[in-house]
């Protein structure tokens, strides 16, 4: 063989392989980059859904997104067709930050006229930084850059595990997958034991103040609001945008008054509705003083996530367009409403299983 | 633009060759081909930070003009000026840019003064193309180099497979290639042992040293807590690494440089196979310890003036070389351990080569390991605990932190882990001691069927190893 010879075998060889494997991912798709997939189910998970989200916020038919974290995730876009028009699609970060959620409306806005924004809320998200993800995103899947897709294109775990993944279910289809992606709900136990694993009630009066240990943290939630959200409803003054408050256990707000942030968080809530209320295209729904879900620990597998059911309330109560915020003295209410009842738990010193007595000192 | 990233090999390489040569067949008159090699190495150069390539230009035309000018001055008086403005030019920027922080926070430390600190970043490959560009201006004030014109002279400083890291070509050795016309044409005579070179590299670097780097990584994070086990497989670690790394990416360099018809000195000969530190030296960044010997050693005075000035002589080399490597004392240190050694090393020669070669072997190498950990390591204290550690005879379990960095993919049984180590490092030392290198396997490069697929597939595997799913489950909140 001439060195020549050797060259070209080598050089051919080379075009070959590198074609062959631009061809296979492109054409497969796992992630849905270019095209939804229709031969077989793809693997949309809760490990993959950072990768699995640019794929559907590109390919997907739809014109209403759901956005948020794991509190958004047991939502079931079918009954949301349904209950409040349109067509959704889950685009939820599980622990992402307000800036991982900007990522995702910034590519849903981009590649499709969205009517309509659900948005979940949580303060304490707020406090993360505001120009950084929470969750590391693949960003060569969100910009429309075709050249760094080479990260795609030649990446071993889409050619070693999930092409082979997507082989396997060939010929099979999942009509319900775009309800049951990335739904946790059936996967761990519900009730006080759950609820209370991590939170132990000291009984014990806590100074309420800042977040005094990490002042930048503090500065965070106008940073993340002004950044993060505000512009995608200035610019979209014809998008609606439904902001919800998520209903964590009271076990959380416990949490949050013993850590000394309860009152903070609280007042960073009420200055975000103060804000969105100046929004004609902004609805706001508070659910976490919602008692008959907060106090029934038989919705929660920890102190923050609550059932499908609640989820599925929650679309219901949107609908029919209860538990919506249009004053700022309502959330106040809700906010009273909560201190009320932690520190009547901390009186108790436990759980209380019975809250009649607070309620009928009300 | 590093080298093992898609754009370089994807894009850049085949897109620099392709225009290369399509405008080397242009008559020799028009050397557009060279025009477009300097703007390609500037792309490469700037790719990642734009902001330094001014400083690159700048330094480029200074030093041109300086030259020109005492090439052109018969008399030495006005050739020592400019030689000597050329040296502070050069090394006063390299002191701006990689030591005025080191200094300036030494200085506040001692007389507790608070001078500003610059906090910029170091330009790529600065210390490279300073030290290419000073023995050009050195050699002009002794007018032992030919008058280049600029084009040539810019090709030099900026052939991009040796412009950041090396190795520190000679314009002697550079120029006169590009300048021969049958180099300006395509030639598979070089470009097949070239892409041959350039596997191998980027699979030394890639794959072999980026996986020791990973237990580096954990055991110089771990450094005050490590067993005696753990100390020693992560100072041998590194060593494996350092070599890897570097030896892979002046590999890389050879090999491309070698499919642009260039041919560049030869910068790690089997460095671990030295029997004395003296041999290391002449087998380590071989083209730093020649830039060093010429411009520094020789200078000097050499060996030439006597024992005493000839141990301080070396003593200034390896703290000079010391320094070169970066802006600290733990590197000051490492350069003085050399420089020591090699003092040693003059002074007891003869007792020293009657002892067997594999003792001799095993204390060179075992010196080399024990100073890298000097090299690596973020502070003193932390070198001495490894150090420490080493002699400690306090044997543990080798933590997973350290072992996870050679798992196989699959998710198998991570107890496995320690025993793919073993075989790792087996196979690395094995490379290190018992094979030709890159180099040698270059130069005696037969095309056969089985260094065909083997190319294809090192570079294939290379290429999917940069990027993977990064699984991630959070889940609170």
């Amino acid at each position: 063989m001439t060195r020549k010879q050797w060259g070209l075998l080598t050089l051919s060889l080379l075009l070959l392989t590198i074609g062959g494997i631009i061809g296979t991912v492109v054409l497969i798709d796992p992630f849905e980059i270019y095209h939804q997939a229709t031969a077989f189910i793809p693997p949309i998970t809760n490990g993959t859904q950072n990768y699995a989200n640019a794929g559907i916020a590109k390919s997907y038919e739809y014109d209403s997104v759901i956005i948020g974290s794991s509190m958004t995730e047991n939502f079931r876009p079918s009954q949301m067709d349904s209950l409040l028009g349109g067509r959704f699609v889950k685009l939820c970060i599980n622990g992402g930050s307000p800036y991982n959620h900007r990522q995702m409306m910034e590519l849903a806005f981009r590649t499709h006229d969205v009517t309509r924004v659900f948005y979940g809320l949580d303060v304490e998200a707020l406090t993360y930084f505001y120009t950084t993800p929470k969750c590391e995103m693949p960003e060569y899947l969100y910009d429309d850059d075709l050249f760094n897709d080479t990260a795609y294109w030649f990446n071993h775990s889409v050619l070693a595990r999930y092409i082979p993944q997507c082989l396997k279910t060939l010929g099979q289809s999942d009509p319900d997958q775009r309800d049951t992606m990335y739904m946790w709900g059936d996967l761990y136990e519900y009730g006080k034991e759950a609820a209370l694993r991590y939170v132990t009630i000291t009984g014990e009066t806590v100074e309420q103040g800042d977040l005094p240990e990490v002042p930048e943290l503090s500065q965070q939630s106008g940073l993340n609001v002004y950044s993060n959200l505000l512009p995608f409803i200035e610019a979209h003054p014809d998008t609606e945008f439904i902001v919800f408050f998520p209903p964590y256990s009271l076990v959380q707000w416990v949490d949050f008054y013993q850590q000394g942030t309860m009152i903070y968080h609280l007042e960073q809530k009420e200055a975000v509705i103060r804000i969105l209320l100046g929004y004609d295209n902004v609805k706001i729904y508070d659910f976490q003083a919602e008692l008959d879900w907060v106090t029934d620990l038989d919705n929660y597998i920890d102190a923050w996530h609550y059932g499908p059911w609640i989820n599925d309330a929650i679309v219901e109560r949107v609908a029919a367009g209860e538990n919506r915020i249009t004053d700022w003295a309502q959330a106040r209410e809700n906010d009273e409403v909560i201190c009320r009842h932690v520190e009547y738990i901390e009186a108790c010193g436990a759980w209380p299983d019975d809250f009649s007595a607070l309620d009928a000192g009300e | 633009m590093l080298f093992n990233s898609y754009v370089f090999i994807l894009a850049f390489l085949p897109l620099t060759l392709l225009g290369y040569y399509l405008l080397g067949r242009l008559p020799e008159r028009i050397p557009l081909n060279k025009l477009f090699l300097v703007l390609a190495s500037f792309v490469f150069y700037g790719y990642n930070n734009p902001r330094y390539v001014p400083i690159i230009v700048c330094s480029i035309l200074v030093n041109y003009a300086l030259s020109q000018g005492m090439l052109a001055a018969r008399r030495k008086c006005i050739r020592l000026p400019l030689m000597l403005l050329g040296l502070f030019l050069n090394l006063g920027v390299l002191f701006y840019f990689k030591y005025h922080d080191f200094f300036v926070t030494n200085v506040n430390r001692a007389f507790g003064l608070t001078f500003a600190l610059n906090n910029v970043a170091l330009p790529l490959g600065i210390s490279f193309f300073t030290f290419q560009q000073l023995s050009y201006v050195i050699d002009s004030y002794k007018r032992t180099v030919p008058r280049y014109n600029i084009l040539d002279y810019a090709l030099f400083v900026t052939f991009f497979p040796q412009l950041v890291a090396g190795p520190i070509v000679l314009h002697s050795e550079i120029v006169p290639q590009f300048a021969d016309p049958k180099n300006r044409r395509f030639n598979f005579d070089n470009f097949a042992p070239g892409l041959y070179a350039f596997a191998l590299g980027l699979f030394k670097k890639v794959i072999v040293a980026d996986t020791f780097g990973v237990a580096v990584e954990a055991g110089f994070g771990a450094a005050q807590t490590l067993n005696t086990a753990e100390a020693w497989f992560v100072a041998l670690g590194y060593t494996l690494q350092l070599y890897f790394d570097f030896s892979g990416y002046c590999d890389v360099a050879t090999g491309v440089a070698l499919m642009f018809n260039i041919k560049l000195p030869l910068n790690f000969n089997s460095p671990y196979k030295s029997l004395n530190i003296r041999e290391f030296w002449q087998r380590w960044h071989m083209t730093l310890s020649r830039f060093l010997t010429n411009y520094i050693y020789f200078p000097l005075g050499g060996s030439r003036k006597g024992t005493v000035r000839t141990c301080i002589n070396l003593m200034i080399v390896f703290l000079a070389s010391g320094l070169w490597h970066g802006a600290g004392w733990l590197f000051l240190l490492w350069g003085l351990l050399h420089g020591l050694a090699s003092v040693l090393y003059r002074l007891f020669r003869k007792q020293y080569d009657a002892l067997h070669p594999a003792l001799q072997w095993l204390l060179t190498f075992g010196f080399v390991v024990v100073a890298w950990v000097f090299f690596r390591a973020t502070s003193l204290s932390d070198a001495l605990a490894i150090l420490r550690s080493m002699v400690m005879m306090d044997f543990g379990p080798l933590r997973s932190e350290i072992t996870s960095a050679f798992a196989l993919p699959g998710g198998f049984h991570p107890g496995y882990n320690a025993l793919y180590m073993m075989i790792w490092y087996a196979a690395a030392l094995f490379a290190c001691l018992g094979m030709r290198n890159t180099y040698e396997k270059t130069m005696a490069f037969k095309p056969t069927l089985a260094n065909s697929f083997s190319t294809v597939i090192l570079i294939l595997y290379c290429v999917l190893s940069l990027s993977g799913v990064s699984v991630f489950l959070y889940f609170n909140f």
